[in-house]
């Protein structure tokens, strides 16, 4: 379905009535059952294997009532081994401010499980989250989404996780890559506004990539291997040149091509990376 | 005999305005305050595909390599 259906996005609402204190306790049960945690590793796999893109789920955090269980955790602090996450996907990430979850049970304990991983990043990432500086190429949507159609909930969001990973990129937090690409981008770009603020959030980028023949040799291979428009494959090749650890674009094609090809990086939306990182 | 007075184009006064904000709030504290103000409806995944539909790697980038050097030159 998405794979045939550009639309990215869709949300996963489940919802029910519960009559009685029993029924409450047994949905209370069922969901801090660590199988419901491999049950949703299975269902956002095949969302993942179907094409699909940014997965909403709602929501976030809550507590549970006779209302509905509808928390993935129920405390943004805490709730270790309580819900479906605990267990699952979001399993070993570590909670901002509160204690460290628990290791993944989806895989083999204390460990990534890379299936997980390349559906919403969701296992611990402990050896990334330790290791350098996080070195991100952001696509040039990432630089406009900002200025985009904020009436539409995904691209709001999006351009949240943009503003951030800005200001974190100027704090010195993670180094991103400004390319070649990004400046041919600027100076096509048919809005004059945009155009002067995506070149003073060049400075803010540290790393240069400049049009060597390596960037073009590589873009050619990629466009060749994964089937990219030749600008998707030079702002990929960019980030290969660079060593970017994660290139972060909100096209989902060019998410799921880039996926695919031979490129030692990820690939995902900024949403994406963003709430694995951060949140 | 009175002095004429320059007045800015449209674009020009855009264009120091955001410098403007820039040199005061930082380039990221600019972008917000920008995004509360300039919205298109537009989608930027859709715009870039459609500015370089039918144009091949080496097309781009001749004319990035242009580009790229001016502004080395520029600083």
């Amino acid at each position: 379905m998405a794979a045939a259906d550009p639309l990215p996005c869709s949300a996963l609402l489940v919802t029910g009535v519960e009559s009685s204190d029993a029924l409450t306790r047994l949905f209370h049960q069922a969901n801090a059952d660590p199988r419901m945690g491999a049950l949703c590793t299975r269902y956002l796999n095949g969302w993942k294997d179907a094409g699909g893109g940014l997965f909403c789920n709602f929501p976030s955090v809550g507590r549970w009532s006779e209302w509905g269980s509808w928390g993935l955790p129920q405390f943004s602090d805490g709730d270790e081994g309580k819900g479906v996450w605990a267990s699952g996907p979001r399993a070993g990430r570590p909670i901002a401010g509160g204690p460290t979850a628990m290791a993944c049970r989806s895989g083999t304990p204390g460990r990534v499980d890379p299936k997980c991983l390349q559906v919403r990043g969701c296992c611990t990432l402990a050896s990334t989250a330790s290791a350098s500086m996080n070195r991100l190429y952001l696509d040039y949507n990432c630089f406009q989404r900002s200025f985009d159609d904020l009436s539409q909930t995904r691209i709001l969001m999006e351009s949240l996780a943009c503003q951030d990973l800005f200001a974190r990129a100027d704090r010195g937090d993670v180094e991103l890559v400004w390319s070649f690409m990004h400046a041919d981008e600027t100076a096509l770009c048919p809005f004059v506004h945009r155009r002067v603020e995506a070149l003073r959030l060049a400075d803010v980028c540290r790393v240069r990539v400049g049009p060597d023949d390596e960037a073009v040799e590589r873009a050619k291979q990629l466009q060749d291997d994964a089937g990219l428009s030749p600008k998707d494959a030079l702002h990929l090749a960019c980030a290969v040149v660079a060593g970017a650890t994660a290139f972060l674009t909100c096209d989902d094609r060019l998410v799921r091509q880039a996926q695919r090809a031979p490129a030692d990086l990820e690939a995902m939306n900024p949403l994406d990376y963003w709430r694995r990182e951060y949140t | 005999m009175m002095a004429e007075t320059l007045v800015p184009t449209d674009t020009e006064l855009a264009i120091t305005g955001i410098e403007l904000l820039n040199r005061g709030l930082g380039a990221t504290a600019a972008l917000r305050f920008l995004s509360l103000l300039h919205r298109n409806p537009t989608d930027y995944v859709t715009v870039s595909r459609r500015l370089y539909e039918g144009q091949s790697i080496d097309e781009i980038v001749a004319r990035a390599r242009a580009q790229w050097s001016e502004q080395a030159r520029e600083g």
